[in-house]
């Protein structure tokens, strides 16, 4: 609905013009600190085994605390683990901190670890630990021995994405659905559904480095529930919430002209992507795929759609991950197979057109959800494709739930549509590859919507997994993201970034963490070395 | 009839009413793509065995007529389950937002009546003036104007631009002050179409009644004119007022829909529009299945306050 978009976004300008300079929500000082913050949907568990949503992820993120912590950059830091030490291929010997508490006061022993990766099993997150646990032997209160089933090279990061949870839960003396109970710099408070979500800070936090206060300075977070974005950017322009997570893109251009706001960004571990249903002709012919590629506008994509924000890709492994991609791979990528080059993409479709014997325009669709700046992107392949005389493309636009079920139906490669798809992976590059390029991987048993399989990226993929050499790793990896490049099962649109504005009179210190679920997780890193502070200035 | 028979009757007779809701409430959710199985685990690598073990947790793999009989053994018992999203229970969930709605819906209401009455009346009264050309337009543009679009036009205004009131709910009990104090802003813009509308209608209904011939020998009998229209135009006036309040109740629980998600305000709106998102079928059942209650129940209440209105009309 064109005309709405643009009103709303007469409407942000006024708001921008005029902005207010006072400020509410927050006091100095230490005692009573206090930052608001909001979420864009309610939290809907604080169990990490049940929960799917980011939302419910990065409300309880500073509850829990993992074996490890994964930095800014992606290196690997210890939390609960003071050190992970590999004894074999399968064998991990973690020793965990001493002295350090969970919020009901119990102790954290190597019991609690155990029992926690073993809850997952039988639940919907069961594959955050079931793909690579085998088993765990205690051997005293602060040592356990972890086994795995293969070789797992993605381990270490992957124990960050584990909270740590009270063994109690796991017996069933201690409900979590009651509340959060972890060990994490903030404890849980209450939780008025659709209302607030609130956190206090854990004055017996277990750190005791240099690199940030032993506790965090800021005494009480508040996350205020605002679905409505437009009601969210109000909200922090009249001074009733400090922060917010992921303005919408279209608004991003005013907030950076308002004073009292700061906008921060950064590259964000994922992709825009269009996917081929590769069993149905012409989407069937690489020719015809390449020549669609080449169509993709990504460049007039970042700047009309997304205010200029992002980088256009090439290849799935975000550049995020530095050890395992570089620029000079995507743009060899893009110069092979799928800079945007209309001249060359004709040639392309005439030859797969000319082989399959379709009459044309061959008339498709393009199938999207309703988010907005993914719709915009959709509309401008459509008018692309349309531009050449093989298509006649049409966008259909699904609510989504709709949309998940079309999408990762299995039959979703039969269908006669384009898919405008979104990824979002982590610091691993398996989680760029695997679920959408791996034989198995097809839908629904997970995400590979255009049931791409090729014998050669399964083999290299599934020994990328087992492999522990980074270097060896980057190798194999960089087949891996070639063939599937030249094969061209999707066409990479644009890599993401995450944004978050501020005001700046209040908050200090506060830093863009780029992966999903760790939105607020620069409010106490001490690991890290970062946290942020709120006052009046 | 009597009218105590007539009470009788026409409360049975939304027994098969709400049977057919419960029916149609059930099936609808049931015709939405998606089951609480894709939302869960969406993006996740799942095994068919969680799947087929996720799907018999939710009795998808009954018969629909078992499921609906299960589901209404249950729903007799008021017992709503626990939600697909989370593991509280669904009748805790519905219980708690219901007051925040009804005080929502309460205020719009009040708002809604307080000003379209008068005004209804008002350009009745003074008919072909400026007045009545004036409250005219303004229905017309109340009617007109999308609650979302008011909505934020008003959280621009006197939230941000003024500054006058907070832009989300304060963190205090629901009759607090500054509670009800916020309230005001969404009440008028959940309350504005139906106020319109209690206008338009006041006045036709007003300007029916000025020509009756009671009127006249009421004036003639030398009644000051302010108690022809207060005592016995207004109140004869009301009958058709009242049954199109009993409609308004199901509108202002439409509209909170919106008006919820604009101003923030955690009511039953909010919930339901998540739990539909969320494929939260025993949510979405309860709450629809509420709502059409109290539709019902309105309307019931209507017919029943028309017919002590008015005792001539027989039945």
């Amino acid at each position: 609905m064109p005309p709405v978009t643009t009103s709303r976004r007469r409407l942000l300008r006024w708001v921008g013009a005029a902005s207010v300079a006072g400020l509410a929500g927050c006091t100095g000082g230490d005692d009573d600190s206090e930052l608001v913050a909001t979420l864009g949907a309610d939290v809907s568990t604080y169990d990490p085994t049940l929960a799917n949503d980011t939302t419910s992820r990065k409300a309880f993120d500073l509850v829990y605390d993992a074996l490890v912590a994964i930095d800014f950059e992606g290196t690997v830091r210890p939390a609960l683990a003071t050190s992970l030490d590999q004894r074999d291929d399968l064998t991990w010997r973690i020793s965990l901190r001493e002295g350090v508490s969970f919020h009901d006061g119990t102790d954290l022993t190597a019991a609690d670890v155990k029992a926690t990766f073993e809850r997952y099993e039988g639940t919907p997150r069961e594959s955050d630990v079931f793909l690579w646990y085998d088993g765990a032997t205690i051997r005293d209160d602060h040592t356990l021995d972890l086994s795995l089933a293969e070789p797992y090279a993605p381990l270490e990061r992957s124990l960050g994405g584990v909270p740590i949870v009270p063994e109690a839960a796991a017996t069933g003396e201690l409900d979590l659905s009651d509340g959060p109970v972890g060990t994490g710099p903030y404890a849980f408070d209450t939780h008025e559904p659709d209302r607030l979500f609130r956190l206090t800070r854990n004055d017996d936090y277990w750190y005791d480095g240099d690199a940030a206060p032993a506790t965090p300075p800021i005494e009480t977070l508040t996350f205020r529930i605002i679905v409505e974005q437009s009601s969210q950017l109000a909200a922090l322009q009249s001074g009733d919430i400090d922060l917010a997570n992921n303005p919408p893109t279209d608004a991003v251009t005013d907030l950076r002209e308002d004073d009292a706001i700061t906008v921060s960004d950064r590259l964000a571990g994922g992709f825009e992507m269009l996917v081929y249903p590769l069993a149905t002709p012409p989407f069937s012919n690489r020719d015809v795929r390449e020549g669609i590629s080449r169509l993709l506008p990504r460049e007039e994509i970042i700047s009309s759609v997304y205010g200029g924000v992002g980088r256009p890709a090439y290849a799935p492994i975000s550049p995020l991950l530095e050890e395992y991609t570089s620029e000079s791979f995507l743009q060899e990528m893009a110069d092979e197979y799928m800079r945007y080059d209309p001249e060359r993409a004709r040639e392309l479709l005439a030859s797969g057109f000319a082989d399959l014997d379709i009459s044309v325009p061959y008339e498709t669709t393009i199938v999207t959800n309703e988010t907005g700046d993914r719709v915009r992107w959709a509309q401008l392949v459509r008018d692309e494709l349309n531009r050449t005389d093989f298509f006649d493309v049409s966008l259909e636009q699904f609510e989504w739930n709709t949309y998940i079920e079309r999408v990762l139906a299995g039959d979703s490669h039969r269908s006669d549509a384009m898919m405008a798809l979104g990824w979002s992976g982590g610091w691993d590059p398996d989680s760029y590859l695997r679920p959408l390029f791996y034989g198995g991987q097809a839908t629904p048993s997970c995400c590979n919507a255009a049931h791409y399989a090729n014998e050669e990226v399964d083999r290299l993929l599934d020994e990328a997994l087992t492999t522990y050499d980074t270097a060896e790793r980057r190798a194999l990896y960089e087949q891996a993201q070639r063939q599937v490049v030249a094969d061209a099962p999707v066409g990479f649109v644009r890599f993401g970034t995450r944004i978050e504005a501020f005001r700046s009179d209040v908050v200090d210190g506060f830093r863009t963490y780029p992966l999903d679920s760790g939105e607020f997780t620069a409010i106490y890193a001490p690991w890290a070395g970062t946290y942020t502070t709120v006052g009046g200035g | 009839m009597s009218l105590r028979r007539y009470v009788v009757r026409r409360t049975l007779l939304t027994l098969p009413i709400l049977v057919g809701v419960s029916v149609l409430t059930f099936g609808l959710v049931k015709l939405l793509p998606g089951t609480p199985v894709d939302y869960v685990l969406q993006f996740q690598e799942a095994t068919p065995e969680l799947r087929a073990s996720l799907r018999a947790q939710y009795h998808l793999d009954e018969p629909l007529w078992r499921q609906y009989l299960l589901w209404l053994n249950d729903v007799l018992h008021l017992d709503f389950g626990e939600r697909v999203v989370s593991d509280r229970s669904v009748s805790a969930a519905v219980a708690e937002r219901i007051p925040e709605t009804l005080a929502l819906g309460g205020i719009a209401f009040l708002i809604a009546v307080l000003v379209g009455v008068p005004a209804g009346a008002v350009a009745a009264v003074r008919r072909g003036t400026l007045l009545d050309e004036g409250s005219r337009v303004l229905a017309l543009a109340g009617i007109a104007t999308p609650n979302f679009w008011l909505g934020l036009l008003l959280i621009l205004l006197f939230g941000v631009h003024l500054d006058l009131v907070p832009v989300i709910p304060p963190v205090a009990p629901l009759l607090a002050p500054e509670s009800l104090a916020f309230l005001v802003l969404p009440a008028v813009t959940l309350g504005t179409a139906s106020a319109a509308l209690f206008t338009r209608l006041t006045r036709s209904a007003v300007t029916e009644q000025l020509r009756q011939d009671y009127v006249r020998t009421a004036r003639a009998k030398g009644l000051d004119e302010r108690t022809v229209i207060v005592k016995h135009v207004l109140r004869n006036s009301l009958i058709s007022v009242v049954t199109v309040a009993a409609v308004q109740v199901a509108f202002l629980l439409d509209g909170a829909v919106v008006v919820e998600r604009v101003f923030s305000w955690p009511g039953l709106g909010r919930l339901l529009v998540r739990a539909i998102l969320q494929r939260d079928f025993p949510v979405v059942q309860a709450v629809v299945l509420l709502v059409a209650t109290a539709v019902v129940v309105a309307n019931l209440l209507a017919d029943l306050l028309y017919a002590w209105l008015d005792p001539r009309i027989t039945y």
